[in-house]
């Protein structure tokens, strides 16, 4: 291999070395958000790993200079270039979230809603607030901010428990009167595969109506919300006010 | 060098579009976090066949053994779990350490569908309905095996390949003398390094084509062209290569069409889509031949297309 190709691949890896790093961040600061902006953050190792790999590859180029008179291939230059591209996304992309009509272009018209059955196991995690209300302990994860996730697995617990939750307001003509949802995407692996899901909400006269797209959070009670031959799990809502996009909007599964 | 005038050429228009531009780059980002340390894990166990691996033991276990040889490499992944991004740079080696072609397909084909992740994550999306999971991995085994040994017939003699790099190992038995186990590991870096190099730009390239498909494409469209049972096969194998999503995860996305498509659209969905996506395409480059690519990619479809049609009528699943 060519020197000036070496060095090329030594810039490359060490581009790749830093943002890995950076995406890590410190194990004992908040940095793991970063990670979560683009990954479920549970696959820290995964970058840890692609961390290790990378500064293999980078002692291996350091440490074994390559002589050779085989002339420079132009084509080294573009294969680094390509290789460094993703490097020039990151600088401005890397605290960006998903835009509102990002989240659009991930619903199906039937939006995938919490179903209630027959399964008792698994009693949700319950604690008593200040006020003597029965209300939902958070997720312990920093990014997880609302019990949507424990829902989608064990709905039938929540029925009649009162909660407080926050998503993105969502509508749609297959739903029913005086109802919206209210969703936030679940990421498996990164944020490619993130997918809506939403929980219904019943409101009454008393409430606003709240734009679409908008966040919101919304206090109440949960109930069931029978369509067709099928309870959906949903809130009845009691108090709802806009507020501003979370950090990190996902849920990780 | 087009790619990168290209992809420097599309940053003004998806600027113009609001929003996009930051839904692309996230999204292309987020592809390549994922997929590059699978890619590093395989172009260093690739380094590993290479220089560990003796050149002629392959000849000699699967010499005569052809058909054998087919039926164990689409089921591999159970051993050797791997996804689609991490056999790319291990099957290149395999081949080059004397694997036959049709078993190296099947392996490529196969591995990233038929093993035992692959199998938990989808038990998980479809709240253990193992009947799921089972036609999951049979179809992609079957799959596998049938293309495998068509591209056998269709590519005699490794016709498909490119050229690939000349194994160095030494073979079992010869008197040449065996370079130090450091001096080993240090060439396995350097060969992962290589591999790295060659394929790590396809796999950008794709993500990068992958990530603004999905971000400007709803999936609601392929919801709305569904509107059959038969077409709905058609549209989720076009999803399924279009969306480039991780053999890992797919099947979680294939699940939230579960009230809007027929089981067999789901199953062509995650059948189809770790053994072929336009990255996956891309990362085939460096190793078969654009014809065997082209070959491969229709069989693929058509096989797999066939297979859930077969499917359809056998379950008469309705949406």
């Amino acid at each position: 291999m060519n020197r000036i190709e070496q060095i090329l691949r030594i810039i490359t890896l060490s581009g790749w070395l830093i943002l890995f790093q950076h995406l890590l961040g410190t194990p004992t600061g908040g940095e793991v958000r970063r990670l979560g902006y683009f990954l479920n953050p549970a696959l820290w190792w995964l970058i840890a790993g692609g961390l290790a790999m990378t500064i293999l590859l980078l002692g291996s180029e350091l440490f074994s200079i390559r002589r050779s008179d085989r002339p420079f291939r132009p084509a080294a230059l573009g294969q680094n270039l390509i290789l460094i591209l993703p490097l020039l996304f990151y600088l401005p992309a890397q605290n960006l979230t998903l835009s509102s009509s990002g989240f659009g272009k991930r619903l199906t018209s039937k939006p995938d809603l919490t179903t209630l059955q027959n399964d008792s196991s698994g009693a949700p995690n319950i604690k008593h607030g200040n006020n003597g209300a029965s209300v939902l302990e958070t997720e312990k994860t920093r990014i997880m901010e609302f019990p949507l996730s424990y829902l989608i697995d064990k709905p039938q617990n929540y029925v009649g428990k009162e909660t407080k939750i926050k998503g993105m307001v969502f509508y749609n003509d297959v739903l029913p009167d005086a109802t919206f949802l209210c969703i936030r995407l679940l990421v498996t692996c990164c944020l490619a595969d993130a997918s809506p899901k939403g929980i219904l909400i019943s409101y009454d006269g008393s409430i606003k109506r709240p734009p679409e797209f908008s966040w919101v959070l919304i206090k109440g009670k949960y109930i069931a919300i029978t369509r067709g031959e099928t309870d959906y799990l949903g809130i009845e809502a009691n108090a709802l006010e806009i507020v501003e996009e979370p950090r990190v909007p996902y849920l990780y599964r | 060098m087009l790619f990168l005038a290209a992809a420097v050429g599309i940053l003004p228009f998806l600027a113009r579009q609001g929003r996009l531009l930051g839904d692309f780059s996230i999204t292309f980002l987020a592809i390549l976090f994922e997929a590059f340390p699978f890619m590093l894990v395989g172009s260093l166990a690739g380094g590993l066949i290479e220089v560990f691996m003796p050149c002629d033991l392959f000849d000699r276990l699967l010499k005569g053994k052809k058909y054998l040889a087919v039926f164990l490499g689409a089921g591999l992944g159970v051993i050797f779990p791997v996804c689609e991004c991490a056999v790319i740079p291990v099957v290149r080696r395999l081949l080059g350490k004397g694997v036959p072609f049709p078993a190296a397909i099947a392996y490529l084909l196969g591995g990233p569908i038929v093993n035992p992740v692959v199998a938990a994550s989808t038990a998980t999306a479809y709240r253990f309905d193992w009947a799921v999971v089972g036609a999951r991995l049979g179809f992609g085994y079957l799959i596998a095996v049938v293309v495998a040994f068509l591209m056998g017939r269709f590519f005699p003699h490794k016709q498909g390949l490119k050229i690939l790099p000349v194994p160095m190992a030494v073979p079992v038995g010869t008197a040449a003398k065996t370079p130090s186990l450091r001096v080993r590991l240090h060439q396995v870096v350097r060969h992962g390094g290589d591999d790295f190099f060659e394929v790590g730009k396809f796999l950008v390239i794709g993500s990068f084509i992958a990530a603004l498909l999905r971000a400007t494409v709803p999936i609601s469209i392929f919801e709305a062209l569904s509107a059959g049972p038969f077409i709905s096969i058609v549209v989720m194998m076009i999803a399924a290569v279009c969306l480039n999503l991780c053999s890992e995860a797919d099947a979680f996305i294939a699940a939230s069409f579960r009230n809007i498509l027929p089981e067999s659209a789901q199953l062509a969905f995650m059948v189809l889509g770790p053994m072929l996506d336009i990255k996956l395409l891309l990362m085939y480059l460096p190793v078969l031949r654009k014809k065997a690519i082209v070959t491969l990619a229709l069989l693929t479809t058509t096989v797999t297309g066939l297979a859930m049609w077969y499917y359809q009528i056998a379950t008469a699943t309705q949406p």
